[in-house]
């Protein structure tokens, strides 16, 4: 699914924003997935729509993780009352429901395609943040930190040199569990219409459209539908194959939390 | 028990403010300016200024906040510049759409998710395969594409039920059972697959504790073990999940209702971020915050019911 939003806009037959054809156009040897209400051709914007979905999905599993792990460790490893502030900040994150906080932050920041990545990384930062200081909080009494310390690292050593690689598998698998979740977040977002603007290529943005159509092109939901949800298993699996190989366990709450 | 209630409400009125005062923010922070949006295009400056100063937009922020409050303690909700109607009566309108479908759904939740949980007992049975597999495939699925793909064949295709509309169940108790259903089902399957994979987590932890193992070993059937002995520790994460739902279930009406052309709670919100009506998302997201709020409030007080060394740890 990767290699296929990787490669897809050069095997991509049509440009995604282009009409090429008559309108609604069932599945036909042209147009293997027909074509939109525009006439623009669906396979080639489910290629491109794709590729749209996986950047955001690694964007955010990236940004939210760089900023995620940090808070975490550092909260973790000093504890006191910057832990108490980071904390607070993420539990009332998370708190709220991801969507209505998403697209809070999209209605604030104004449409772009960098918006729905932003809400992503503000929404889901916490996940890891949480999850890394508890890794933290074992890790930071464990004889080699101890014994680093006595050696005079400074604290910032401890905490990259030392604390970081201890907790890399749990970013690991935080990460895919995150990029799954960002995937659906864009998704949905778009197809309230707050998400990736158009003409921009979206799957949640095609499937809004193809609602109206139920009755006139039957198969146009389901193509991009499908593109995506085998995208989002995609990674579900591959975090739970993860999670087994590293065999960290990343409670399954964190899923729940991050759907809709 | 009653002080630890009481703590525990006490306790959640400083959480609640800071909501407020996030919803206030968002009001503020909200590009553009309320008064020219409800001037609309034609207004003159004085008349722009004249609504500033109705509205009391042009007082200091701390005031206004207070005002808010204040107005909000006498159930004055403000009104939406859209619909020209006060905000209680389209949440009155509203809110019963989202919390039937909110309602419906959990019971799908509870007659799918807790059977199938049950299979960790065994890990690697076929039950317990079969729940993982159920939980991984709507996990995956968006919620909003499922929607689409059950009105397209169970409604467009093989006309069985309504795709879209919201019938009350006083008004007509069938006609509102039809409409319910494939909107439930959605929404249901969605939770359930989050439920299931937290149970099954949680019931695999209990069951490898010593006092199941003791259970066992004093030859209790397999029955009385998960009734007797395992059933109430599984409450407590069963209740967190319950919390968790909530925040979940309200995001996952907005998509629902969307999809169903239902007109609840979660379209009015999205199209009053959409329109910039600006007393209806400020009160809208309070609303939110509060449920969640209110639901963990509840949650707490319950984890004390069932688990008392949780209530004599609070002043112990």
């Amino acid at each position: 699914m990767v290699l296929f939003g990787v490669v897809g806009p050069f095997v991509a037959p049509y440009a995604p924003s282009v009409a090429v054809a008559p309108g609604l156009l069932g599945p036909t040897g042209q147009h293997p997935f027909g074509t939109d209400e525009l006439g623009r051709d669906l396979l080639s914007r489910v290629l491109y729509g794709t590729r749209i979905s996986i950047e955001i999905g690694l964007g955010t599993a990236i940004a939210a993780g760089f900023v995620g792990t940090f808070a975490g460790l550092y909260s973790g490893f000093r504890r006191g009352w910057p832990d108490g502030v980071i904390m607070r900040v993420q539990d009332f994150l998370l708190g709220f429901p991801p969507l209505i906080l998403a697209m809070i932050i999209v209605a604030i920041s104004g449409a772009s395609v960098f918006t729905p990545l932003l809400a992503a990384v503000v929404v889901f930062f916490p996940l890891f943040g949480r999850v890394i200081r508890a890794a933290a909080l074992v890790e930071r009494n464990k004889e080699y930190v101890l014994a680093s310390r006595a050696l005079g690292a400074s604290s910032r050593r401890i905490l990259l040199r030392t604390l970081l690689p201890s907790v890399m598998p749990v970013v690991w698998v935080q990460g895919a569990i995150v990029a799954a979740v960002a995937v659906q977040l864009e998704a949905s977002l778009s197809f309230l219409g707050v998400g990736v603007p158009p003409p921009t290529p979206s799957l949640g943005s095609t499937l809004f459209s193809a609602q109206g159509y139920v009755g006139a092109a039957p198969l146009y939901g389901v193509f991009p539908g499908v593109a995506l949800a085998v995208l989002i298993g995609a990674l579900v699996l591959f975090a739970n194959a993860l999670e087994s190989r590293e065999s960290v366990s990343v409670t399954k709450l964190e899923i729940g939390l991050s759907g809709e | 028990m009653i002080w630890y209630v009481v703590k525990r409400v006490l306790s959640a009125i400083p959480t609640l403010l800071v909501g407020a005062v996030v919803s206030f923010g968002v009001f503020h922070l909200l590009p553009g300016d309320p008064a020219a949006v409800i001037g609309g295009q034609g207004a003159t400056p004085a008349q722009i200024a004249a609504i500033r100063h109705n509205l009391g937009l042009d007082q200091g922020i701390v005031t206004q906040f207070v005002h808010w409050l204040s107005r909000l303690a006498h159930l004055d909700l403000g009104i939406s510049y859209v619909s020209q109607t006060s905000v209680t009566t389209l949440l009155a309108q509203r809110l019963p759409v989202t919390l039937e479908l909110i309602g419906t759904s959990v019971v799908i939740v509870l007659v799918t998710a807790v059977p199938l949980s049950l299979g960790a007992v065994r890990p690697g049975s076929l039950l317990d395969r079969a729940a993982m597999a159920w939980s991984i495939l709507w996990l995956s699925i968006p919620v909003f594409w499922l929607g689409l793909l059950l009105s397209l064949f169970v409604s467009v295709e093989w006309g069985l039920l309504p795709a879209s509309g919201y019938v009350s169940f006083l008004h007509s108790p069938i006609q509102a059972l039809r409409h319910t259903v494939l909107p439930s089902i959605t929404l249901g399957f969605y939770l359930s697959a989050i439920v299931t994979q937290y149970l099954r987590q949680a019931l695999l932890g209990i069951m490898e504790e010593e006092y199941i193992r003791a259970a066992r070993a004093k030859g209790l059937s397999e029955r009385e073990v998960l009734l007797r002995h395992a059933a109430r520790p599984a409450m407590i994460p069963f209740l967190t999940v319950l919390g968790i739902l909530v925040g979940t279930a309200v995001g996952g009406t907005v998509l629902i209702e969307a999809v169903f052309n239902l007109s609840g709670f979660g379209q009015l919100l999205v199209s009053a971020v959409i329109a910039r009506d600006y007393f209806v998302v400020q009160d809208g997201i309070l609303i939110v915050v509060a449920a969640v709020i209110v639901t963990n409030l509840l949650v707490d007080v319950l984890y004390a019911v069932i688990d008392p060394r949780i209530r004599y740890a609070e002043h112990g």
